[in-house]
C-alpha cells in the first residue's frame, strides 16, 4: 500500500525510566526512549533501515502494564532497537543489570578489536569509541592473542575494508541490500569468522559506496580519499548543500587548512534522508580542489593571459559591453546560487539592456513554463520526494535515474520496497531501475517521442470514455492526430512488442496515481518539444494532473537549474516567471530596479550561439557556464564561442570554454560563498561558506553587485542576505525564503 | 657626633657583608662558556623520538595536536608503504610542525602521544632572530638516527 499522506497515527502509553509519555503506536523503543532525551547506545540500528537486532547494544529491561494496574517484567533484557512500542510497555535503561549487561557487551566486541584508535581515521568520532568511554569496562580482562586478519584492503577507488575492526554489526551489508539495493556487500563466513566483503573479493562498484563508510559504527570501513587526511578535531564542518545534481542533498564540508577534505551528509529527512551518492560525497571533493583554479582575473593577450586587476577587468568589460550595444548575451551555470542567478539576469536586463540570456544545454529550449501551466496548469515538477512514496505507479521515463537523480532512484526503491509503489521504467539500454521495475520497457533510441504516441493510442480507447471526456474534454483533435499509432506501429518504432505495450497500458489505467519522471532523453530528443507536449497530454489523460501524489515531472538536471528558471534567468521570463512582454511585470521589475526592462523577449542558448556566428551578438557573458562541454552540440558552442568578438567567462576553474575568453574572471565554487539553490522539488536551501576565497577570486554575486555599481551606478547589494530579500520582495514564490525563514533544511515553494 | 661609632663602624660592618659574600661559591655561570645542568623533568624544546631500530615513534595520529591548549601543532600524516617506511604500522607524519612562540610548555603534547614520541626536553636556547626560525619543523624535531654499533666502532 502506498503510504498515505500526511496519515495521523494511533498514539499509546508507555513509560520510560518512570517518565510517561505518549508515542505512535509501533515506534521503536530505541526512538521513543530519545524523545526524554534518553540515547540508548546502539550499533547495528540505523534509523533508515529494518533494525536486526545484531550487535545487543541496546538492551534494555521491560514490563508491561496488567490490567490491575502490576508490572509484569520480561525476566530477560531485551533488545530495544526490535521492540515496537505498545499500549502499557513500560523500559528501563538505566538498571544496575543493564549497566552490567553493556559493560558486558562492550568486552565482548573488544576481545578481537585490534585497538588501534590513534592511527584509525574513524578515532574521535567513533561510536565503538564512545560507547566505551561511557559504558565500557576500563581495562579488558582477555590477554590470549587477537584474531589476525587484513588491514586496509582497498574494496573499491573510494573505500578501505579493515577487518579486524569490524564488529559485525551488518550495517553496511544491510545497506547494500536495503538501500542501494546492489547487493554487492555480504557477510562471509560464520561464527568468529564473520567478515563482511564484497561476494569474490571483487570490486565494490556501488553508486553510494561512500555511504557505508559514514553508517559503518566503527573504522572497519574508511574512504581512501580522505584517509590520513586529518583527525576530526582538526578539521572544520560547515553545512552545504550538493552542487552534482539537482536533488539538493543536505551536506557537510570539512575542511582543514583551506581545503575540504570530505563531505558527509547531513540528515534532512525531506531530501536525503542521510545519504549521499559517490559523486556528490567523491567527485565533488576532487572537483573542489581540482588544481586548475582561476584565482587572478586575465586578459588574453594574444595567446597569453595577462593578470590585470579587478578594475582593470572591470573597465574592460564594460567598455567592450558598451561598444556591443545591447547586441550583448549572456549565459549562466547551473552552479551558480539563486542570488548570483537573480543578480545575473538583473544586469544583463536593466544593466546592459539585453534580454538574451539563458541557462539551457539541453536541446529542449521552449517556453516549458507556459506549457505545463496551460497543459496542466502545474509547475513543470509537479511532485516532490514523499510524493514517491504516496503513488501507485512510478514511471521513469527516459532517465538513467541513478546516475541523474540519484536521490530520487534510492526514493523510488525505498517506495517499491517498503510501499509496493510499482515502477515502470522506459529506457533504450540497461537502466539500474530495472532491477525493482514491474515493467522494463527497452525502446529503441531515438524512439520515445513514438512511445509515448503509442501509449496515448491504447490509452484513449482503453480508458473509459466518461475519464477520456472528463480529462480531455476536445480529445477528437488528439485521436485525430494519433491515427495512424496503432500497437502494431509503435511496435515497429520503437522495438517494444504490442502486448507489452498494452499490459503496461493496462497498468497505467488500472492505478489510481501515477508518477511519470523523465530525464535526459527526453531534453535532449530531436523533437524535444513535441515530446514534451505529448507527455503533458499523457499526464491530463490518465487525469494525473490534478492527482496530488502523481503527475508529470520534467527533472532539471544542474544542480540549481530549477532556481535559474525562478530566478528569470530565460529569454522571456523575469524571475517569477512573469512575461517580459508584460507592461505590468516589466514597471514593477523597472521600479524595484531603478533602470528599464528591454520588452522583447530575448534568443534562448541555440539563438545566442548562432547570432554570436552572424555577428548579431558581439559580446558574451558566461557566468559559470561552459557550452563546450555542457552543450548538447559542442561543435556549435566552440564555433561560436570563437566568431564572438568579445567572451567573458567568469568560472571558479579554467573550463573547456574559459580557452576562447577575452577575459577570465575568477568566481568561488560553492564551499567559499553563501546562498541557497533551489533542488527539483522547488525546496529552497541554504548553503553556507566553508573556506575562504582563494587568491583574488570573488564569490559569483559579488561580481554581478560590483557591475552592476558600474554600470547603472546604484548602491549594490552588500550580501547575499540582502539580494535574498530583494528576491522575497519581488518574487511571489520566494516570498517566504529569506534566509530566517529557511533555517537549515530549507522550504518547498508551490 | 662619635666618628668612630657612627661613621667607620657601620662602613666596616657593611664591607664585612661585601666580604663575605665575596667569599662564598657563586651563583653566575658564564654563559655560553659554562651551562647550567638541567633538572631532570625540565620542559623545554620538544624532542621527536625513535625507536632503536632507527623508525620513527611519531605514527602521525595528531592527538599531541588535539591536546594542544594552543594549537601550535599541525600534524599532516601519510602510508608508510613497504619500500618507503618511516614508522612501524600504517601511518606516520609526513609534515610535522611545532609553533614554539606560541607553545606554553606544559607538555600535554607528551603527555597525549600515544607511542611516546614527542618528549620535551632540557634543550633551553630557543632564541632567534626571525619569527618563522621558531616553526620547528619535523627535521628540526626529530632525533638524529641513532649510529648503528659498528659504524660507531669504526669511527672511534
Ligand atoms: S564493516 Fe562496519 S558496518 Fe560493516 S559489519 Fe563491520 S562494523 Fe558493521
Ligand atoms: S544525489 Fe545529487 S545532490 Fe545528492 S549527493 Fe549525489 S550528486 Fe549530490
Ligand atoms: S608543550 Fe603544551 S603548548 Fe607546547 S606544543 Fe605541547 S601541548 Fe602545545
Ligand atoms: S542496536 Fe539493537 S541490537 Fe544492535
Amino acid at each position: 500500500m502506498p503510504r498515505a499522506k500526511n496519515a495521523q497515527p494511533k498514539l499509546v502509553n508507555i513509560e520510560i525510566n518512570g517518565i510517561p509519555l505518549q508515542v505512535p503506536e509501533g515506534e521503536l523503543l530505541v526512538e521513543a526512549a530519545k524523545r526524554i532525551g534518553e540515547d540508548i547506545p546502539i550499533f547495528c540500528y540505523h534509523k533508515y533501515m529494518k533494525p536486526v537486532g545484531m550487535c545487543r547494544m541496546c538492551l534494555v529491561e521491560v514490563g508491561y502494564k496488567q490490567p490491575d494496574g502490576s508490572v509484569r517484567k520480561m525476566p530477560k533484557p531485551q533488545a530495544s532497537c526490535t521492540l515496537p512500542c505498545t499500549e502499557g510497555l513500560v523500559a528501563w535503561t538505566q538498571s544496575e543489570q543493564i549497566i552490567k549487561d553493556r559493560r558486558a557487551v562492550l568486552e565482548f566486541l573488544l576481545i578481537n578489536h585490534p585497538l588501534d584508535c590513534p592511527i584509525c581515521d574513524r578515532g574521535g568520532e567513533c561510536p565503538l569509541q564512545n560507547n566505551t568511554q561511557f559504558y565500557g569496562p576500563p581495562i579488558s580482562r582477555y590477554i590470549e592473542i587477537k584474531r589476525h586478519l587484513p588491514k586496509a584492503f582497498p574494496l573499491s577507488k573510494y573505500v578501505m575494508l579493515d577487518l579486524e575492526r569490524c564488529i559485525q554489526c551488518g550495517r553496511c551489508v544491510r545497506f547494500t541490500e536495503e538501500i542501494s539495493g546492489d547487493a554487492q556487500l555480504a557477510l562471509l563466513f560464520r561464527g568468529a569468522q564473520t567478515q563482511p566483503h564484497t561476494f569474490q573479493l571483487t570490486e565494490f562498484t556501488s553508486r553510494f559506496s561512500g555511504n557505508v563508510i559514514e553508517i559503518c559504527p566503527v573504522g572497519a570501513l574508511t574512504s581512501r580519499t580522505y584517509r590520513f587526511r586529518a583527525r576530526p578535531w582538526d578539521i572544520v564542518t560547515q553545512k552545504s548543500i550538493c552542487t552534482m545534481c539537482s536533488n539538493g542533498c543536505n551536506l557537510y564540508f570539512d575542511s582543514r587548512a583551506g581545503k575540504v577534505v570530505r563531505i558527509n551528509a547531513r540528515e534532512n529527512p525531506e531530501v536525503n534522508e542521510t545519504w549521499t551518492c559517490d559523486k556528490g560525497k567523491f567527485e565533488q571533493v576532487e572537483f573542489l580542489n581540482a588544481p586548475n583554479r582561476l584565482t587572478q582575473p586575465m586578459r588574453r593577450n594574444g595567446t597569453a593571459w595577462e593578470p590585470i586587476s579587478w578594475a582593470q577587468a572591470y573597465e574592460l568589460m564594460l567598455e567592450r559591453f558598451a561598444r556591443a550595444r545591447g547586441a550583448v548575451g549572456g549565459l549562466a551555470g547551473t552552479r551558480l546560487s539563486n542570488e548570483a542567478l537573480y543578480l545575473f539576469q538583473k544586469l544583463m536586463r536593466a544593466g546592459f539592456q539585453s534580454n538574451h540570456i539563458d541557462h539551457r544545454m539541453t536541446r529542449y529550449q521552449g517556453d516549458l513554463w507556459a506549457h505545463a501551466q496551460s497543459l496542466l496548469n502545474k509547475p513543470p515538477v509537479a511532485n516532490e520526494y514523499r510524493d514517491l512514496e504516496a503513488t501507485h505507479l512510478i514511471f521513469v521515463f527516459g532517465a538513467d535515474l541513478i546516475d541523474e537523480q540519484p536521490m530520487v532512484f534510492l526514493r523510488a526503491r525505498k517506495a517499491w520496497r517498503h510501499y509496493g509503489v510499482k515502477v515502470a521504467v522506459a529506457y533504450p539500454v540497461a537502466n539500474a531501475v530495472e532491477e525493482f521495475a514491474e515493467t522494463r520497457l527497452r525502446y529503441r533510441a531515438g524512439s520515445e517521442l513514438a512511445l509515448v504516441k503509442g501509449l496515448l493510442y491504447i490509452l484513449l480507447d482503453k480508458l473509459p470514455a466518461e475519464t477520456v471526456a472528463a480529462n480531455l474534454p476536445d480529445h477528437e483533435w488528439l485521436r485525430a492526430l494519433l491515427q495512424d499509432c496503432t500497437p502494431a506501429w509503435t511496435q515497429d518504432h520503437t522495438g517494444i512488442a504490442a502486448e507489452q505495450l498494452l499490459a503496461f497500458a493496462d497498468t497505467i489505467a488500472s492505478v489510481p496515481s501515477m508518477l511519470i519522471l523523465t530525464g535526459e532523453k527526453v531534453w535532449n530528443h530531436p523533437e524535444s518539444e513535441e515530446l514534451v507536449k505529448h507527455l503533458m497530454w499523457l499526464t491530463r489523460l490518465t487525469g494525473n494532473c490534478h492527482q496530488e501524489s502523481g503527475g508529470l515531472n520534467l527533472l532539471p538536471l544542474g544542480a540549481n537549474e530549477q532556481g535559474a528558471s525562478d530566478m528569470g534567468v530565460l529569454p522571456n521570463r523575469l524571475p517569477g516567471y512573469a512575461l517580459v512582454e508584460d507592461e505590468a511585470a516589466r514597471e514593477r521589475f523597472t521600479q524595484a530596479w531603478g533602470a528599464p526592462v528591454p520588452s522583447t523577449p530575448g534568443l534562448n542558448t541555440d539563438g545566442i550561439l548562432q547570432a554570436c556566428l552572424t555577428g548579431e551578438i558581439q559580446a558574451l557573458y558566461l557566468a559559470g557556464a561552459n557550452p563546450v562541454r555542457e552543450h548538447y552540440d559542442p561543435t556549435l558552442a566552440e564555433r561560436a564561442l570563437r566568431a564572438c568578438e568579445f567572451v567573458v567567462v567568469q568560472d571558479s576553474h579554467m573550463t573547456e570554454s574559459a580557452e576562447y575568453a577575452d577575459l577570465l574572471l575568477p568566481a568561488c565554487t560553492v564551499a567559499e560563498s553563501e546562498g541557497t539553490y533551489t533542488n527539483w522539488e522547488r525546496r529552497v536551501q541554504r548553503f553556507w561558506r566553508a573556506l575562504e576565497p582563494p587568491g583574488e577570486s570573488k564569490p559569483d554575486w559579488l561580481i554581478f553587485a560590483e557591475l552592476w555599481l558600474r554600470q547603472v551606478r546604484q548602491t549594490p547589494p552588500f550580501n547575499p542576505r540582502e539580494v535574498m530579500c530583494e528576491i522575497a520582495s519581488l518574487v511571489p514564490q520566494y516570498a517566504e525564503c529569506t534566509y530566517e525563514a529557511l533555517g537549515d533544511s530549507g522550504k518547498r515553494w508551490g | 657626633m662619635n666618628i668612630l661609632r657612627d661613621v667607620l663602624k657601620p662602613i666596616g660592618k657593611g664591607l664585612r657583608i661585601t666580604l663575605r659574600h665575596f667569599l662564598e661559591p657563586k651563583d653566575t655561570v658564564f654563559y655560553p662558556e659554562e651551562r647550567k645542568e638541567q633538572f631532570p623533568r625540565t620542559r623545554w624544546r620538544h624532542v621527536l623520538l625513535r625507536y632503536e631500530n632507527g623508525l620513527e615513534r611519531c605514527i602521525g595520529c595528531s592527538l599531541c595536536a588535539g591536546a594542544c591548549p594552543v594549537r601550535c601543532i599541525y600534524v599532516e600524516a601519510a602510508e608508510n608503504t613497504d619500500t618507503e617506511r618511516y614508522s612501524p604500522g600504517e601511518r606516520y607524519a609526513k609534515r610535522y610542525e611545532i609553533n614554539l612562540l606560541r607553545c606554553i610548555y606544559c607538555g600535554y603534547c607528551q603527555d597525549a602521544c600515544p607511542t611516546g614520541a614527542i618528549v620535551l626536553r632540557e634543550d633551553y636556547e630557543l632564541a632567534d632572530y626571525t619569527r618563522d626560525a621558531f616553526i620547528a619543523t619535523k627535521e628540526m624535531l626529530l632525533e638524529p638516527l641513532p649510529v648503528r654499533d659498528e659504524v660507531a666502532e669504526v669511527a672511534r
